[in-house]
């Protein structure tokens, strides 16, 4: 096939798999603010709560690190999707995918497809790693020690459990994703009922026995600032800075725009509050708890082994349900995402496909023992995308350029986007290595990241459309 | 019915917190909680497919 044809191919089965979404949203289709209550707040609890938690108490954090710290954070967060994101998605009622196509042209969404669906694979891994530690119980427990609570598994059980956990959820994503994710809006209000009660039920082990004791019992035996090996040392800015920047690739990379169209105010971005202080405030807060308590014990810090000390099988069935609600669609959407890459594949054969990378990843332990790691660097390789949508449609009309030039002109590809993304994304690497990786320091490259990505775009746009002419061309002939 | 049905579920979460809190207050034990949970858990999933709206945000 000749390369133009093969690329214009590309393009038109990108687009096919997005067809029924690239229109604008009628008016008649808005939602009210019941819809988005229940869609943040649903959307927001899920198995990486189980892991997050303990990660604050596993790196040193302070009572007042993370009680404090998560109230900021996650504020900073619900003002991002209500003052970057809303807005856009009100205005433009389009998905990410759409207004990233305007002003960057089909070559640039291709590559933020293959990107993504990566990304996607490795959180679905992640995802069934979490299932695993919950379905792994009852054989730990069999190969306990005398008056040990659970025995460890030798590396080829847990290959065995990731490969029939893994084939189980692809199978279900290429079946039944419509089910799975009706399964997981049912089950999202008993997941935030089984983190409350495990939390409360536990809190007597660690000697608190009334509200009172809380505060101490917070200092002393949960949040104690003690590091664990292997770990960094937290303090209340990483805390902040994480609650804010691990859902980046949804408010300021403007995901979410995916739901906003549908909200008649931009207000509405508001709702994420839910979202935010139930599963990143209220279930992180739990699930740390449980983390203090199983250390208390000396059992494993894992999800599954945390949910069972403190809600006994339906703390252990909570876990399969939180990862496999979210890995499920995860694998479909990562499938979604990879397809535009595979000639004329079927769509249950790229998701069987890319569940073979997620099982992959769910052999690795380390992703999830490090999984803020993973989630910082998803939102720094996605962030600067959200950044143009933003600088495009807010800032260029006030400077004098033109919004969504890819558009306009038809290009491919617009070069001021692609080189902007590629170099803030060198900003990133090469700031990482200045800190001699130390892998912490990238929750502090976000903002800047932000800024650095900005910055290139805007200045590149300028050149492109005033020096180079490509902006008044797009005029007269308008 | 669906009224009733709603009450079952929404009772289910509400027992198990219940039973939370009685075990923090130490006036239930650890393993009656562990199997009120269960009971609540039950009553959730037996019920909530009958009332829950099965409609999905992208297909709205």
């Amino acid at each position: 096939m000749p390369e133009t044809a093969k690329s214009a191919s590309w393009v038109e089965r990108l687009d096919a798999l997005y067809e029924y979404e690239r229109e604008p949203i009628k008016e008649k289709d808005l939602h009210g603010w019941k819809i988005f209550w229940a869609t943040f707040a649903g959307e927001h609890i899920a198995g990486t709560e189980f892991v997050i938690g303990p990660l604050f108490v596993m790196h040193g954090c302070t009572a007042v690190d993370v009680l404090l710290g998560l109230l900021i954070g996650n504020f900073l967060a619900v003002l991002s999707w209500a003052f970057v994101c809303a807005p856009i998605a009100v205005k433009t009622r389009l998905t990410q995918y759409w207004q990233l196509r305007k002003l960057g042209g089909p070559w640039l969404t291709i590559a933020y497809s293959c990107v993504f669906g990566i990304i996607l694979c490795v959180l679905a891994g992640a995802m069934v790693r979490v299932s695993m530690t919950s379905i792994a119980l009852p054989f730990e427990k069999l190969l306990a020690q005398p008056g040990m609570e659970l025995g460890t598994l030798p590396d080829w059980v847990w290959i065995v459990l990731a490969v029939v956990v893994g084939s189980v959820i692809a199978v279900l994503a290429v079946l039944g994703f419509e089910g799975m994710a009706i399964f997981s809006k049912m089950s999202a209000p008993w997941m935030v009922t089984v983190f409350f009660i495990a939390a409360i039920a536990t809190l007597p082990s660690l000697g608190c026995h009334s509200p009172g004791d809380f505060w101490r019992v917070a200092n002393e035996k949960i949040w104690t600032g003690t590091v664990a090996p292997g770990m960094g040392k937290f303090t209340i800015w990483h805390v902040i800075g994480f609650a804010w920047l691990c859902n980046m690739p949804q408010h300021f990379g403007m995901g979410d725009m995916t739901i906003l169209r549908f909200a008649r105010k931009w207000q509405m971005g508001f709702c994420s509050c839910a979202g935010m202080y139930l599963g990143h405030y209220c279930a992180w807060v739990a699930s740390g708890i449980l983390c203090a308590a199983a250390i208390n014990v000396g059992i494993a810090t894992d999800p599954g082994p945390i949910a069972y000390l403190g809600a006994g099988l339906v703390g252990a069935i909570c876990v399969v349900v939180a990862g496999w609600n979210v890995a499920s669609p995860t694998l479909y959407r990562a499938g979604l995402a990879l397809q535009v890459a595979t000639p004329n594949w079927s769509r249950w054969r790229v998701t069987l496909v890319v569940g073979a990378g997620m099982i992959f990843c769910a052999c690795i332990p380390a992703l999830i023992k490090h999984l803020d790691l993973m989630v910082t660097t998803n939102a720094l390789v996605i962030l600067p995308l959200g950044a143009f949508i933003f600088i495009d449609i807010w800032l260029f009309p006030k400077l004098g350029l033109q919004s969504n030039l890819a558009e306009k002109t038809g290009a491919l590809i617009s070069w001021p986007a692609a080189a902007a993304w590629i170099l803030a994304a060198c900003f990133s690497i090469a700031a990482f290595f200045y800190k001699n990786c130390d892998p912490i320091f990238p929750i502090f490259l976000v903002l800047p990241e932000w800024l650095v990505a900005v910055a290139l775009y805007i200045v590149l746009s300028f050149i492109q459309q005033k020096f180079l002419g490509t902006g008044q061309a797009v005029n007269k002939t308008n | 019915m669906k009224t009733l049905l709603k009450i079952i579920s929404f009772a289910g979460l509400v027992i198990m917190f219940a039973a939370a809190i009685m075990v923090f207050n130490n006036a239930m034990s650890k393993d009656n909680y562990l199997v009120v949970a269960l009971i609540g858990t039950v009553m959730w999933f037996a019920t909530v497919p009958f009332w829950m709206k099965r409609r999905l945000h992208h297909s709205e």
